[in-house]
């Protein structure tokens, strides 16, 4: 008897773990099962060999939550949304982020032709969703779209603003959840394609033009840098509803930066941030990365292991491509240590190379660029063995860090819903912050197939004005037309590339 | 009560018990596969019958065979060196694996997902939900429901709600 108790006991647990942290936004619904609560389905007392009647399969609603987890990992995101809308009981069940099997961003496109200007992504109050792998297009409908322009993409989440006269209302709009969360009003003025704050919100009253050069989430918090006042940044936090400006602490808390800001070319702010290897040896480089992982989660922001992994990526340089890719395109996430094992080993293997004289392959220099393009301030050149720098087209491209990061919990919910920015096999690289002034949007897909570039890596830009892709394939800009898409939004996608 | 020795641990031979009584006899070398069973066998209380209450026995004999075919497999992957082989080896199981997740009805494929789920046979589990999310990819909740008999026990409010908050997918 006491082997069968273990099992009951085993169960029981897992049981637990489920329904303790339950959705929140489902207002409750837990379980309204009708002959079956989901523990004690007594599967032996009906016997299976009888397959007519139909009473067996209503069953199905009585699937475990794990079981349910592990089917609607396995479907598209669309899937996923139909799937949780068939019974109370799957739906109760399913919780928490639910990973996809697609990584892949979709393409937010307005539903006219028509630009008024180059920021207001949208003039009607209707935009598209275009979900770049099933080719399915999906009308969004919402009044904030209304003439708003867009600032970023995060998370599934919009930054937008509109205005009225010099009165900004920035909001955060998601689209695929239709939410909005609006934040105070901001005052500024509108000049030559800039925007100007004045006004003690910002509680910097003394500087009497700012201009926001960017906009990051960092832990929670919705920062702006402003231009031009290096010491000064304004920060939002959802939770207090208020604006603040806070001095820019330049050595601590710009590390931190690093982690969650979707980095762009400003030097200013990644100078210090990135920590790239460099000629440093592996081992020194995973270890300086660490103590700043180790310092940031001492500090109450820890970074994710998928974080770190993709810092330690991003960071390494070109040499270390295959072990990157290989990395990227798996499903389940590496441990640092594991990570730390397969690069020292790659190191000794790349020297035994390089002593041997074997010539280093000339597709690993292209996509230098997107790795150290912004350490410290000074390229890594002797990493730069010829090739075309991509630097070359007068656009200089950025990592945009992938990362799930600063999840705050007045947000969390639906910020772990859908992830625009890719993870895993995508890099988006932006010319400027997502798209801010210059609406350029810069991509690299490190799954395409390109000669010129790092063993299957093309690299692209997107242009909101002209609705053009350009594609970089072998240091040539192809132009693309896309003919379903509008005008997007952001973009990062294997088939823009493979287009051409 | 003997304590699990690896030297004896191939030749042991557990009975499991089927929730409708029949005894399947499978041995340790197999049965690890399954979580629980590990964990029960790690623990050295494997003596005896071990009733499984939520498995039929169809099912179990489902779940046993699964076991064996990938145990099976694991033994002679050790001994083929070649990679080709290997390689092919898996091409084999792979589609094994979905002729054998084929041939289930959707009540045999509820049951094992259940079963697997129970015995904690990760490998099985992913394979079936696999199947289901096959099956479900590209329909709409109302043909879910149909597809698996399931009665949608939303109230009208509760249905427009959740379409509400995704409305776009359901245009």
């Amino acid at each position: 008897m006491a082997k069968s108790s273990s099992i009951d006991n085993i169960k029981l647990e897992v049981m637990e773990v489920q329904s303790s942290d339950i959705e929140i936004k489902l207002g409750g619904v837990m379980t309204a099962t009708t002959d079956f609560s989901p523990i004690d389905i007594k599967i032996g007392g009906t016997p299976t060999t009888n397959n007519k009647k139909p009473k067996i399969e209503s069953l199905w609603c009585n699937l475990p939550g794990n079981v349910l987890i592990s089917i609607i990992e396995r479907l598209c995101y669309v899937d996923q949304i139909y799937f949780r809308a068939v019974c109370k009981d799957w739906r109760s069940k399913i919780y928490g982020s639910v990973r996809r099997s697609d990584n892949f961003p979709w393409i937010l496109a307005a539903s006219t032709g028509d630009i008024l200007s180059r920021n207001i992504v949208s003039i009607s109050n209707q935009c598209y969703l275009f979900d770049p792998i099933h080719k399915q297009k999906y009308t969004i409908e919402n009044q904030i779209l209304d003439g708003a322009q867009i600032h970023a993409s995060k998370f599934g989440w919009l930054l937008l603003s509109r205005n009225t006269k010099s009165t900004y209302f920035f909001s955060f709009y998601s689209p695929f959840t239709n939410k909005i969360i609006e934040l105070p009003e901001l005052h500024m003025e509108l000049s030559a394609g800039k925007i100007l704050c004045y006004g003690n919100i910002l509680y910097c009253s003394n500087f009497v033009g700012l201009l926001v050069s960017r906009i990051a989430h960092v832990v929670g918090v919705f920062c702006f840098i402003f231009e031009g006042v290096d010491d000064w940044m304004g920060a939002f936090k959802p939770g207090l509803q208020e604006w603040k400006a806070y001095p820019y602490p330049r050595f601590s808390f710009l590390q931190c930066i690093d982690c969650l800001i979707d980095s762009e070319d400003n030097e200013n702010l990644l100078i210090l941030m990135k920590i790239t290897r460099g000629t440093s040896s592996v081992t020194d480089y995973l270890r300086s990365i660490k103590s700043v992982a180790d310092d940031l989660a001492l500090a109450g922001a820890p970074l994710e292991n998928l974080n770190l992994v993709m810092h330690v990526l991003n960071g390494i340089g070109t040499e270390f491509n295959p072990i990157a890719e290989a990395v990227r395109a798996r499903d389940t996430v590496i441990s640092f240590e594991e990570l730390f094992d397969k690069l020292t080993e790659y190191e000794t293997y790349l020297k035994r190379e390089e002593t041997q004289g074997a010539p280093v392959p000339i597709t690993a220099n292209n996509t230098r660029y997107n790795q150290n393009n912004n350490q410290n301030g000074k390229k890594n050149y002797n990493q730069n063995r010829g090739g075309t720098n991509i630097n070359k087209n007068n656009r200089s491209f950025n990592t945009s860090n992938i990362n799930t990061g600063g999840k705050n919990p007045d947000m969390l919910v639906a910020l772990l819903r859908r992830d625009l920015l890719c993870r895993n096999r995508w890099l988006i690289f932006n010319v400027r912050t997502g798209f801010l002034p210059r609406d350029l949007l810069c991509f690299v897909a490190t799954g395409g197939a390109s000669s010129r570039f790092a063993p299957g890596s093309c690299a692209g830009t997107y242009s909101i004005d002209k609705v053009i892709f350009c594609c970089f394939k072998g240091g040539l800009e192809v132009e693309l037309e896309p003919s379903s898409v509008g005008k997007c939004s952001f973009v990062s996608k294997r088939r823009c590339c493979s287009h051409e | 009560m003997s304590t699990p020795s690896s030297s004896v641990f191939s030749y042991r031979v557990l009975k499991l018990k089927s929730s409708d009584g029949e005894i399947f006899e499978v041995k340790q070398t197999v049965a690890v596969q399954s979580g629980v069973l590990k964990q029960m066998m790690e623990d050295g209380c494997t003596e005896g019958e071990i009733p499984l209450n939520n498995v039929d026995s169809p099912t179990l004999a489902k779940i046993i065979e699964w076991c064996n075919k990938h145990h099976d497999d694991d033994v002679e992957g050790r001994v083929l060196s070649q990679e080709k082989e290997k390689e092919k080896e898996k091409a084999d199981m792979k589609r094994w694996e979905s002729e054998f997740i084929d041939a289930l009805n959707r009540d045999e494929l509820y049951f094992l997902l259940i079963g697997s789920n129970y015995m904690n046979i990760k490998e099985l589990l992913d394979c079936a939900a696999q199947k289901v999310a096959g099956m479900v990819k590209g329909k709409t909740p109302e043909a879910i429901r149909e597809m698996f008999n399931i009665q949608s026990d939303f109230t009208e409010e509760e249905e427009k709600a959740i379409r509400k908050e995704n409305q776009w997918a359901f245009n």
